[in-house]
């Protein structure tokens, strides 16, 4: 998968039924999430500040519509336009959670090209934030097994903890972790943080969800709107907001086109 | 060897115009205006570059400054007007003086219709799916001033015309492009180091004149057509051009003890597919020249009961490139980015007495990675030729510590030498083999 528009680990759990009272198993838990981040279409507008371990700081804006075609693909199309040397560049792809690779076309405006490229590597960083390809796919209800730990309250709401594991050795060897621990709200089912453990064991990274308000006006589906990954091993800091976020607007089928992509 | 220059000279020589230019893009914040209902935007860098040969690098082989100034205006959805500019000032060893110049590299309007869109103006065509070498990507020519020192971005030239684009329902399209005007490429100067003219080409007692080149008339118009599809399973297009080459040939004429460079039409047809499977894409691109003039030897020539007019042969040459690209997944190679390039020039039926390569093949490899959180990113890129024994090779660093700052630093080497007529080996890159050298460049993009 290539710059998903804000698809970044459950950061858009709508509310749902609450599910608080029931019993939930983890695979239970982790499919609510995953129902509960879809929307039909999004278009969204994402600041990534890059934090170094001396406090600079470097920009990244990206301009992304998608919609959901089924449950197992997606059609996205991105426009960078921070920093100046990568702006107008645009990107479509069409993401598959199945078998199928994904399907990318780029188009480089100081080349005047479309180039159909390889998807990324999976432990690859994105924009060179700490936000790998792998962090901002969806969850992987197939090749991962969910289990729930004791509830915790996290950031004032109590939560389910949920504990994924990959469940078999081509994925094992594929992800950049062995475990990942998510704080999902009971009440609204939104994450509030994950914690990432690298094969080795280690608390590697950190996901903290925040601002957590309705979307948009016209839609009051609450969202994180900000999220800050922070990487405890490379002492490096990403913080992602929404500064425009509208779901289940209408997206025009052109968009995800050739033509809009050279554009 | 080149007489080096003072220092002192260089800085005399930064134009105030420049300067003035400079500090004002560099600090005025990117913009976005309204008049007459358009929506404007720019962006663009302003960049330094310096080279100078590893044999003595106290004599610069590159020295640049540059100016890149790009501005859309977009009036609704149907209407987009846009202009790159170019202002430029050279300044190598080998040059007599400074050469400031500006070049338009596109100055267009675009229509947008329901299905289709039409350009009018000055554009940059790119065709193809080589990387970093030409085969069916003979559209838009190229600035080779400077051969391959400034970037693939940096040297595409604009083309006068119209093109229209037309969308099918399937997602297909077609590409009509008219160019009413023949553009060439800017050769180096015949002093320069990276000139392409073969001193041994041009017979004893003969001289080099004036390049014959088509005049400004309808009938001497380029056309073509493009149709691409773009089915999940491969990418692929075929296409057509009535071009003039933009590499002429030299006619030779023994009345006038005069060589003469001179660009003739030939017909350009075009394949090119690219195709995903796993964890690699492969891609292929082919051009047929029906029809090019090539040089022929005039010695070998005259030899024959009949020499061909001008010591030029028709001929058809075939160009194909296979490429494969991945990304290794190894834990040092961050961002990995690999491929592999064969590509094959043939002449088809090639006249006996013919004066350049009946064949060459050249394999190229291109690798990448980015580290630091893309702060760093090294590349290496190679071209040999497997027929000629001659061979480029390219290592550079770009060191990107703020954003749009972007630091180089880069050393080619060239190995082999000139083609050689009697025995048909070296190449383009052995005819360089003075010039390994160091470059160093600065871009700040705004």
């Amino acid at each position: 998968m290539l710059i998903p528009p804000v698809a970044v680990l459950a950061i858009s759990l709508p509310a749902t039924r609450a599910l608080g009272g029931e019993e939930l198993s983890g695979l239970e838990v982790a499919r609510a999430t995953d129902r509960a981040r879809r929307s039909r279409t999004e278009h969204q507008v994402m600041k990534m500040t890059l934090i170094n371990p001396r406090g600079q700081t470097r920009v990244r804006t990206i301009e992304g519509w998608s919609r959901e075609i089924s449950d197992d693909e997606e059609h996205r199309f991105s426009r960078f336009l921070e920093p100046s040397d990568v702006r107008d560049t645009t990107l479509l792809s069409y993401d598959y959670n199945d078998e199928r690779d994904d399907d990318t076309w780029l188009y480089l405006p100081a080349l005047k090209k479309v180039k159909r490229i390889l998807s990324s590597n999976k432990k690859d960083y994105f924009m060179g934030s700490q936000f790998t390809y792998e962090d901002m796919e969806n969850l992987d209800l197939r090749n991962w097994d969910y289990t729930l730990d004791a509830p915790q309250t996290e950031a004032g709401v109590e939560c389910h903890v949920l504990v994924a594991v990959p469940n078999n050795e081509r994925e094992a060897k594929e992800t950049n972790y062995s475990k990942r621990i998510s704080w999902i709200g009971k009440a609204d089912m939104l994450p509030r943080k994950i914690e990432f453990y690298d094969k080795s064991g280690r608390l590697a990274k950190v996901l903290v969800f925040e601002d957590i308000r309705p979307a948009s006006e016209s839609n009051p589906r609450p969202r994180a709107h900000k999220l800050t990954m922070d990487n405890l091993i490379k002492k490096h800091k990403t913080v992602l907001e929404i500064t425009k976020l509208e779901l289940d607007v209408e997206v025009n089928d052109s968009v995800f086109s050739q033509r809009n992509l050279r554009q | 060897m080149i007489p080096a220059r003072p220092v002192r000279d260089r800085l005399h020589g930064l134009t105030l115009v420049f300067t003035l230019l400079t500090v004002v893009l560099l600090t005025a914040p990117p913009c976005s205006a309204s008049p007459l209902d358009l929506e404007a935007s720019y962006k663009g860098y302003v960049q330094e570059s310096i080279g100078g040969r590893t044999a003595q690098i106290d004599e610069l082989v590159f020295h640049r400054q540059l100016i890149n100034l790009e501005v859309e205006a977009h009036g609704s959805d149907w209407i987009m007007l846009r202009f790159a500019i170019d202002v430029l000032r050279d300044d190598p060893d080998f040059l007599a003086e400074d050469r400031i110049e500006s070049r338009l590299r596109e100055a267009y309007a675009r229509l947008r219709f329901d299905k289709f869109d039409l350009r009018v103006g000055r554009m940059q065509i790119a065709w193809g799916e080589a990387d970093g070498t030409i085969v069916s990507d003979q559209i838009s020519p190229f600035d080779l001033t400077h051969f391959i020192v400034p970037k693939f971005d940096e040297i595409r030239l604009g083309v006068d015309g119209a093109t229209v684009d037309y969308y099918f329902d399937n997602g297909d399209d077609v590409q009509l492009i008219w160019l009413g005007r023949f553009q060439e490429p800017n050769f180096p100067e015949l002093n320069s180091p990276w000139s392409f003219i073969d001193p041994s080409m041009i017979p004893a007692g003969f001289s080099l004149g004036q390049t014959d080149r088509p005049a400004n008339a309808m009938d001497n118009s380029e056309f073509g057509l493009r149709y691409s599809g773009h089915p999940l399973v491969a990418d692929w297009s075929v296409g057509y051009f009535r071009s003039w080459d933009d590499r002429p040939a030299l006619r030779v004429d023994p009345s006038t003890l005069s060589v003469t460079p001179t660009h003739q039409r030939f017909d350009l047809f075009t394949f090119n597919v690219v195709h995903p499977h796993g964890p690699v894409l492969l891609r292929f691109d082919a051009a047929y020249e029906n029809g090019r003039l090539l040089s022929t030897d005039p010695t070998r020539s005259s030899a024959l009961p009949t020499a061909p007019r001008g010591f030029l042969s028709r001929e058809d040459v075939v160009r194909t490139l296979v490429a494969v690209d991945t990304k290794p997944d190894l834990w040092w190679w961050e961002q990995a980015d690999a491929s592999l390039q064969f590509v094959n020039e043939q002449v088809v039926h090639p006249h006996p007495a013919l004066a350049v390569s009946k064949q060459t093949r050249y394999l190229g490899v291109r690798l990448s990675a980015a580290y630091l959180n893309e702060t760093v990113k090294p590349w290496i890129f190679s071209m040999v030729n497997l027929d000629g024994a001659d061979a480029w090779l390219q290592a550079k660093i770009d060191y990107e510590p703020w954003d749009n700052w972007r630091f180089s630093f880069e050393y080619d080497a060239f190995f082999g030498h000139r083609f050689d007529l009697s025995n048909r080996s070296g190449g383009v890159f052995g005819g360089f083999d003075d010039n390994d050298m160091l470059l160093a460049s600065v871009r700040r993009s705004f």
